[in-house]
């Protein structure tokens, strides 16, 4: 059930007093779209806070009681960002990074997942136990060999440090099989089968082009947390040229911690690109994030 | 229904998933490999700084005419980085900053550093004080790093805030009344009966580690003993408890943004530190230019930060290398980074610059050069423990809880028992 | 479902030499799954082993490790600052998942009888948690500013005092709860949301014919239904929840360098995590870090285990 792109037909008095008067229900109506719509402004308003911060000089900012309005000065704070920090390349860099992770894990993820979903192989159920104990391994308590594993690879402070360990998971693994199984018939497995088909070629030609939202869904999932990525890129990286976005967010909120402006602009900078690929998805996307809790 | 099957080669395919299973496995437990990175054999040179660290005018000078040198600003935790690097044996800058306080940790690696000596440097190093370059010799007398600045210290303050409050302000006289912590407490309580939300100091900790750069030892000493029970240290942590009892301290974290809107408002009139922190004052209220002074420290000079440039072992053009640093540390660069960030000259040579005395206009016109040229004639010159940091730091953060309410004896106890462990556990 | 390949099998007696065949045959499926293996043994499994290692040495990451035995377990269980920042931690954890929990739920109900607009709400109900966590915590230092921040311009307005969020402890943690609040209240009230729909409507019909009103059915038909997906949501918020690594390093990090990641003043924000990583990769001491893991690990891991029992324990029985 896909709460967002089919809302289910619920009738508004569903949980009412039996017959309440069409005055007090369209009251109530009234006090739960204040309530709701407060509460989502509550929720946006950080990013209208953002753009204020942005847009006025430092300071400005510092002077009490605060500015409630964007000012004038977005432009200048964010060419102060580029005068201070090499932003481009952490840009560039998180692209490279996010869009590498995604594919490497939409790809090898959908595989395993096929492979799970839909064939019986010896070791099969103890293979996909173990990748769901996988799973609980936290991150931290590998932090440190991972950073070894790193250094003997002569991968520090490259990119390929978070592209590689990151190219499959299970998440992925355990959600697309979830949605394979409902989602691709054995029929058209079995007619692929009798056309001479292989694992292979049921995978491009039945697999894929059945699963394509699913992938939407964990592609979206898998750009936006790497975007956000932060303490495995702070650990590895060093060179400044070769940083990610949030790296260097942070590198430049702990170095000009005073100029307000500048490093809201830089923030307003790193936030505006997902916030635009998510707004693309974002339908379809907090639908299926529900569907795969509750399942 | 079948398992798509029987289109599968031979057993050798078979056992293709295994065998790369197994080398993933060597691939990830292999020795290191390329363990120097990618080594600059095209006379392309890289350099590590922090923000503030050289002034940006000299750094694009000396690019200009060093067309290979690249130069990286790292903004966070600067030793973190370096030693990142270091120990992944790969992205090592062929030159880079090292902070004075991280020079104790690094003086105990000496292999990761060229020995200067053995370079051409008799022509300079006569012009750096000796004590400045005692802190990056190790015990062997191997030279790890030229001295960028040094860190006396003095104290800014706002000259109309002052004045409003009826205090003095020429900076002679507000040195005379400001000799001992003793006169800089009453006048601050003095500037409070006219600002009330005026203090004199940052933070209990800040005070605290200022008073401990005016004293002659640290935490550890030379032989490894612990002194952070030691008369010095237990003065320094009075001072700071009687100012906070006294209500003169802000008890916020300094350079924070707090901090900033506290300067910007004028409830910081006043504000200590090595010279280098007038660099901080400028970047962060560049709109009360012209409205701060500066003079000597309460208490008598101190000696504060101020730090070097190095090569690394693995630089492979080492000679190219010191050049640029001889090029950075000119008098006349050293004198226009004083200008720009406050970081005063560690080569004297560089006093005697045209324009260094021409006086400030974010300081009202004032020849501030002066005023650190005297500082730092009598200036304490320290022995600095690589443990200094580790055992500093519960003093810090139990002053921090004495901020925020805790009893400064309990505190203190608990300070000097984490110090202690952190000796020891080292 | 049935599976393709599930047909084939004859039972449960098969034979090792057609097991082995079978096994031959399906090399395309361990070809596909080899990949999440191989990069599992590399980057997880091998990582995680060696960390047990690692926590038995003493190591500055320069020189050649030293073995120390147990010696660094020892010093973890008499860590005042470990303990400290187990309990900043929880104090932290607390603090932002029961405000949470409550919200979501009050969120998600609302939602459930919305039937205009719900998909602006959803986005913007949502849209927090899609944001850098740096991007956030950075705001939130401007927001929780105390002379010059929002939050304490809005107490002024209506006659409180100022808040010292960012400069005592107890303000850290509590700034840190408020932005962790943020983040993840929307995205679990989505989820309670999934969980409420698909509750049949049928039971709401019967309570509505027994005449109860909308606040008992909440507490009488919703609550104990949603009981998998709460159950659900705690564990997770508890896994991340004791993680919080993020918001405290960045909003406690500042341009002081006497000490790094320390968690800001009196150390209120120093997590687990943040605690970890300032040892580890401050202080150089991986050995000792390793144990720190390891110890973050057990704590967080009997955690799970308690509130799991706990909630299965509770389960309604009509499940």
């Amino acid at each position: 059930m896909s709460i967002l792109a089919s809302p289910r037909p619920v009738t508004p008095g569903r949980i009412a007093r039996p017959a309440p008067s069409l005055m007090s229900r369209r009251r109530r109506r009234f006090g739960l779209y204040l309530m709701l719509t407060s509460g989502a402004l509550l929720s946006v308003f950080p990013f209208y806070w953002l753009l204020v911060i942005a847009s006025n000089t430092t300071s400005d900012i510092y002077k009490s009681p605060p500015k409630l309005l964007p000012g004038s000065h977005l432009f200048e704070n964010i060419a102060a960002v580029f005068d201070k920090i090499d932003f481009i390349a952490p840009l560039a860099n998180t692209l490279v990074v996010a869009l590498s992770v995604t594919f490497l894990v939409l790809f090898f993820d959908s595989l395993a997942a096929f492979a799970f979903a839909k064939f019986d192989f010896p070791g099969r159920d103890a293979l996909f136990t173990a990748v769901l104990v996988t799973f609980m391994l936290p991150m931290q308590l590998a932090i440190i060999p991972q950073f070894i594993t790193m250094v003997n690879l002569g991968w520090v402070g490259n990119l390929q440090a978070l592209i590689i360990p990151a190219a499959a998971n299970a998440f992925g693994i355990f959600w697309l099989r979830q949605y394979i199984k409902s989602a691709v018939p054995d029929e058209l497995m079995d007619a692929c089968t009798l056309d001479g088909g292989g694992f292979f070629r049921q995978y491009v030609t039945v697999c894929l082009p059945l699963i394509r939202p699913g992938l939407g869904f964990l592609g979206l999932f898998t750009f936006i947390s790497t975007w956000n990525d932060y303490l495995w890129p702070l650990t590895i990286l060093t060179d400044p040229h070769r940083i990610t976005l949030q790296v260097a967010l942070a590198q430049l909120q702990a170095a000009f911690a005073q100029d307000y402006g500048m490093i809201m602009a830089g923030a307003l900078l790193a936030t505006v690109p997902l916030l635009v690929v998510f707004l693309f998805g974002a339908r379809q996307f907090i639908g299926d994030i529900a569907k795969g809790a509750i399942r | 229904m079948k398992l798509n099957t029987s289109r599968g080669r031979p057993r050798v395919v078979a056992y293709a998933a295994i065998t790369s299973l197994a080398l993933g496995l060597t691939a990830c437990t292999s020795d290191p490999v390329g363990s120097d990175g990618e080594p600059a054999a095209d006379g392309s040179l890289t350099m590590w700084i922090w923000p503030g660290g050289l002034s940006d005018t000299v750094v694009e000078t000396v690019t200009d005419d060093t067309p290979g040198l690249e130069t990286s600003v790292i903004g966070d935790d600067f030793k973190q980085k370096l030693l990142t690097g270091f120990t992944a044996g790969a992205d090592i800058p062929d030159i880079t900053g090292v902070k004075g306080e991280d020079m104790p940790f690094f003086l105990q690696e000496p292999d990761l550093f060229t020995d200067l000596n053995t370079l051409d440097i008799d022509d300079i190093v006569e012009e750096f004080p000796d004590w400045k370059l005692a802190e990056a010799t190790t015990p062997d007398g191997a030279l790890l790093g030229l001295p960028i600045d040094i860190g006396p210290a003095g104290l800014f303050y706002r000259e109309d805030v002052l004045a409003d409050a009826g205090l003095p302000t020429d900076p002679a006289e507000v040195q005379a009344a400001t000799a001992t912590y003793d006169d800089y407490f009453a006048f601050g309580e003095e500037l409070q009966k006219s600002v009330p939300d005026a203090h004199l100091e940052v933070s209990a900790g800040g005070l605290f580690g200022k008073v401990m750069g005016q004293s002659e030892t640290k935490f550890v000493s030379p032989e490894g003993e612990f002194l952070g029970e030691g008369d010095e240290v237990r003065a320094a942590w009075n001072l700071a408890i009687e100012a906070w009892d006294r209500g003169l301290i802000a008890g916020i974290e300094d350079g924070s943004p707090d901090w900033a809107s506290a300067v910007s408002a004028g409830s910081l009139p006043t504000l200590s530190g090595a010279a280098w922190y007038a660099g901080d004052i400028k970047n962060s209220v560049a709109d009360t230019s012209g409205l701060w002074r500066v003079t000597q420290m309460p208490g008598g000079p101190a000696n504060i930060g101020g730090s070097f440039l190095t090569i690394p072992a693995a630089t492979e053009d080492k000679e190219a290398a010191l050049e640029v640093i001889k090029a950075l540390l000119s008098p006349e660069n050293e004198a226009v980074m004083y200008t720009e960030t406050g970081n005063f000259p560690a080569r004297t040579t560089a006093f005697d610059e045209p324009g260094l005395h021409e006086g400030d206009d974010f300081f009202g016109g004032q020849d501030t050069v002066s005023v650190f040229v005297e500082a730092s004639e009598n200036m304490p010159t320290v022995y600095n423990s690589p443990l200094d940091n580790q055992v500093a730091a519960p003093y810090y953060t139990e002053l921090g809880n004495v901020q925020t309410g805790k009893d400064p004896e309990q505190a203190w106890a608990d300070a000097v028992a984490a110090a202690k462990e952190a000796l020891e556990s080292a | 479902m049935t599976l393709t390949a599930s047909t084939v099998s004859a039972g449960a007696r098969t034979s090792v030499r057609s097991r082995r065949r079978r096994a031959v045959r399906a090399w395309p499926a361990y070809a596909a799954i080899a990949p999440f293996f191989i990069l599992f043994l590399c980057f997880g499994l091998y990582p995680t082993l060696y960390s047990l290692v690692l926590s038995f040495q003493k190591w500055n990451g320069l020189g050649s490790p030293e073995w120390v035995g147990l010696d660094n377990y020892v010093r973890l269980a008499n860590d005042d600052t470990f303990w400290l920042s187990v309990r900043n931690t929880f104090v932290i954890f607390a603090l932002s998942t029961i405000p949470m929990m409550i919200i979501a739920l009050v969120v998600a109900a609302m939602l459930n009888n919305a039937v205009r607009y719900s998909t602006a709400l959803r986005i913007a109900y949502f849209v927090p948690n899609i944001t850098s966590v740096v991007a956030m915590a950075i705001l939130f230092g401007a927001i929780f500013g105390e002379s010059f921040g929002l939050a304490n311009a809005l107490l002024n307005a209506v006659g409180l005092p100022d808040v010292s969020w960012l400069n005592s402890p107890f303000g850290i943690q509590l700034t840190i709860s408020i932005l962790i609040t943020y983040q993840w209240t929307g995205y679990n009230a989505i989820i309670f949301l999934a969980g409420m729909q698909s509750i049949d409507s049928e039971v709401y019909e019967a309570a509505k014919v027994d005449g109860a009103g909308p606040v008992r059915s909440f507490f009488s038909i919703t609550l104990p239904l949603l009981r998998p997906t709460m159950i659900f949501v705690l564990i997770v918020s508890t896994i991340t929840g004791l993680q919080s690594f993020t918001e405290a390093q960045v909003l406690t990090g500042g341009p002081s360098t006497t000490n790094p990641n320390s968690g800001g003043v009196g150390q209120g924000g120093l997590t687990m995590v943040l605690y970890f990583y300032q040892q580890a990769f401050s202080h150089n001491k991986f050995g000792y870090g390793a144990s720190i893991a390891w110890g973050i690990f057990l704590i967080i891991l009997v955690f799970v285990i308690i509130s799991w029992r706990y909630s299965v324990k509770r389960e309604d029985p009509t499940r």
